[in-house]
C-alpha cells in the first residue's frame, strides 16, 4: 500500500514536469479554465434571475450542486480521463505490455500516470462556490451535515472512477472507444443541475442508470440536511459495490488482453 | 473548376466513410445531449408560468429545433486539419487537384443523409409526444429554415477551417476552437434563448454566433417580424462574406509556412 502511494506521488510529479515544458499551452489552458468556470455557473445565475426558486431549490442550494459538479468535473478531467484515455492508446498500440511488465499493480499505474494541473482552477472554484453558498444558507449547515456532504462527494468521485474503469475495460475487446468517453462526459453535463429539475424517466435514468444525482445532488442535499438515511446508505453502498465490481472487471479484462504487435 | 466536377464524387466518398464507421458516428450523434438537458431545465422553470413568449411547449419546440440545427450543422474539419498539418498527411491533400477545403466540405456534407436518418425518429417521436408544437410551418418559413441552416453550417465550417489553418502558425489552434465553442454556446442561444438573456447581451444579435445557432430556430418559431427577419439574414450573409474573405487571406498566407513534417 505504502509503496503504491509512493509510486503515485512519483508518477504525478513526472507528469507535471512533462507538461511544464509546454509553457504557452499551459498558460492558455490556465486562462481557459477560468473561462470554463464562468461558463458553467453563468447560465444557472441567469435562470435564477428569472425565478427565485426552481423545483424547490433556491439559488444558494443550486449553487451547492454546481459546486459539487465543478469539483467532480475537475477530478474527472484532471485525473481520471487523461489516464484512462492514455490506457486506450496503450491497448491499441500494444505498449500496454510494458505496463504489465512493471513490478507494481497495473491498475495503479494506469490510473495515476497523468494529471492535468490546470483543473486545480475548477477544483478551487468549486470549493469557493460551496463555501459562498453555505454562508448564504439560513440556517447554516451543521458540522455533521458538512461532513456528510464531503463523504457523499467522495462517494460520487468513487462512482465516477468505477464507471470509468468499467468503460475502459471494454477497450480490451472493442479497442477504439474514445467516443464512448465523449458520450459519458456529455451525459455528465446534466449533473450541473439539481436532480429535482428533471422529471419523469429522465430523473429515473439520472438516479438509477447513470447515477448523476448521487454524484452532485446528494452531496448538496446532505449539506442541506435533506438527505434521508435510506438514500444515504444506498448511495454509499453503491459506491463501494461499484468500486469492487470495477476491480473485478479490470482483472478479468486484463486477462483477455491479447497485445497488439508481435 | 475541378472542385465542382469532383464534388459529387467527394460527397459519395464522404458518405461511404461515414457508413464504414457508422457505430462510432452514431455515438457521436447521441452525444448531443445538451438541448435535451436544457429543455428539461427550462420546461421545469416554465411550469410555474411562461417566461416572456416562452411557455413549456415553446421550449420544447425551441430545443427540438436547436437539436436538429446542431446535428445538421455539425463539423469536424478543425480536428482533421490540425491532425493533417501536425502529422504531415496534409501533403497528400495538397497534391490533389482539388482544394483540401473543398474535400473536407464534401466529407462533412456527405454525412448529411445519415444525420437526417437519425433525426427522423427523434423529430417524429417528439412530434407524437408533444402533439402540437408551436412551429410556423409555411413552405416559405421551411425554405428559410433550411437556407439559414445551410449558411449556419457554412459559417461554422469556415471558422473551423480558419482555426484549423492556424495550426500552421501555432500548436494551440485547438485551444482557440475550444474557447470559440464556449463563446458560441453562450451567445448563440444554445443554452439560453437569446430573448431571455439580460438586456446587456443585446449585442449578441449582431455577433456571428446567432447566425451559427438559433437563427433558423427563431424563424421556424415565427418569433421574428419581417423587418427582423430581413436584417438577421442580411447579418448572416454579411458574416459569410467576411469569413470567406478571411479564409482566403489566411489560406494564401498560411500555406507558405507549411513545412510538411515527416514527409
Amino acid at each position: 500500500m505504502w509503496r503504491h502511494l509512493k509510486i503515485i506521488g512519483f508518477l504525478l510529479r513526472t507528469s507535471i514536469a512533462v507538461q511544464a515544458q509546454y509553457r504557452v499551452d499551459f498558460l492558455i489552458q490556465f486562462a481557459l479554465s477560468f473561462f470554463w468556470v464562468f461558463w458553467n455557473v453563468a447560465p444557472l445565475l441567469l435562470i435564477y434571475e428569472l425565478k427565485p426558486t426552481i423545483a424547490g431549490w433556491s439559488r444558494a442550494e443550486a449553487l451547492l450542486v454546481i459546486a459539487a459538479f465543478l469539483i467532480l468535473k475537475s477530478l474527472l478531467e484532471g485525473l481520471v480521463m487523461p489516464n484512462l484515455n492514455a490506457l486506450v492508446q496503450h491497448i491499441r498500440t500494444g505498449t500496454f505490455d510494458f505496463i504489465l511488465l512493471k513490478p507494481a499493480d497495473a491498475q495503479v499505474l494506469v490510473s495515476a500516470s497523468k494529471v492535468v494541473p490546470t483543473n486545480l482552477v475548477g477544483f478551487s472554484a468549486g470549493i469557493g462556490l460551496a463555501t459562498w453558498a453555505s454562508v448564504q444558507l439560513d440556517p447554516g449547515p451543521s458540522p455533521a451535515a458538512l461532513f456528510l456532504g464531503v463523504v457523499m462527494l467522495m462517494a460520487g468521485a468513487t462512482i465516477i472512477y468505477a464507471l470509468w474503469i468499467a468503460i475502459i475495460c471494454t477497450a480490451f475487446w472493442f479497442v477504439k472507444i474514445d467516443n464512448l468517453s465523449f458520450l459519458f462526459s456529455s451525459i455528465f453535463d446534466a449533473a450541473r443541475y439539481p436532480i429535482g429539475i428533471f422529471r419523469g424517466w429522465i430523473r429515473a435514468f439520472l438516479t438509477f442508470v447513470i447515477p448523476l444525482a448521487v454524484m452532485t445532488s446528494y452531496p448538496a442535499m446532505a449539506v442541506l440536511g435533506k438527505l434521508e438515511p435510506g438514500p444515504t446508505v444506498a448511495a454509499l453502498s453503491t459506491a463501494v459495490l461499484l468500486l469492487l465490481f470495477s476491480r473485478l472487471l479490470w482483472r478479468w479484462a486484463v486477462g483477455h488482453y491479447a497485445s497488439a504487435s508481435s | 473548376m475541378n472542385e465542382l466536377r469532383a464534388f459529387p464524387t467527394m460527397l459519395r466518398i464522404g458518405f461511404q466513410e461515414l457508413v464504414a464507421y457508422r457505430g462510432e458516428v452514431l455515438i457521436w450523434i447521441l452525444s448531443t445531449t445538451m438541448p435535451l438537458i436544457m429543455y428539461a431545465v427550462w420546461s421545469t422553470i416554465a411550469q410555474a408560468g411562461p417566461i416572456g413568449r416562452f411557455d413549456e411547449a415553446t421550449f420544447a419546440a425551441y430545443f427540438l429545433s436547436t437539436l436538429v440545427v446542431r446535428q445538421l450543422t455539425s463539423c469536424w474539419i478543425v480536428w482533421e486539419l490540425n491532425y493533417a498539418i501536425r502529422t504531415g498527411s496534409f501533403s497528400t491533400l495538397l497534391l490533389r487537384p482539388v482544394s483540401p477545403i473543398a474535400y473536407y466540405a464534401a466529407e462533412n456534407l456527405g454525412a448529411l443523409p445519415f444525420r437526417f436518418l437519425v433525426l427522423v425518429p427523434v423529430v417524429g417521436g417528439a412530434w407524437l409526444f408533444f402533439r402540437d408544437l408551436p412551429f410556423v410551418l409555411s413552405p416559405s418559413r421551411l425554405a428559410l429554415f433550411f437556407f439559414t441552416t445551410f449558411l449556419a453550417w457554412l459559417l461554422i465550417f469556415l471558422f473551423q477551417a480558419i482555426f484549423g489553418l492556424l495550426a500552421l502558425y501555432t500548436e494551440q489552434s485547438l485551444s482557440f476552437q475550444e474557447a470559440w465553442f464556449g463563446l458560441w454556446a453562450m451567445l448563440s442561444g444554445y443554452l439560453v434563448p437569446l430573448e431571455l438573456m439580460p438586456k446587456v447581451a443585446v449585442f449578441a444579435r449582431w455577433l456571428p454566433f446567432r447566425a451559427m445557432g438559433s437563427l433558423p430556430t427563431e424563424i421556424l418559431l415565427g418569433h421574428l417580424s419581417d423587418a427582423d427577419l430581413a436584417t438577421s439574414i442580411l447579418t448572416q450573409l454579411g458574416w459569410v462574406v467576411v469569413t470567406l474573405i478571411l479564409m482566403r487571406v489566411i489560406w494564401a498566407r498560411a500555406l507558405l509556412r507549411y513545412e510538411a513534417f515527416g514527409g
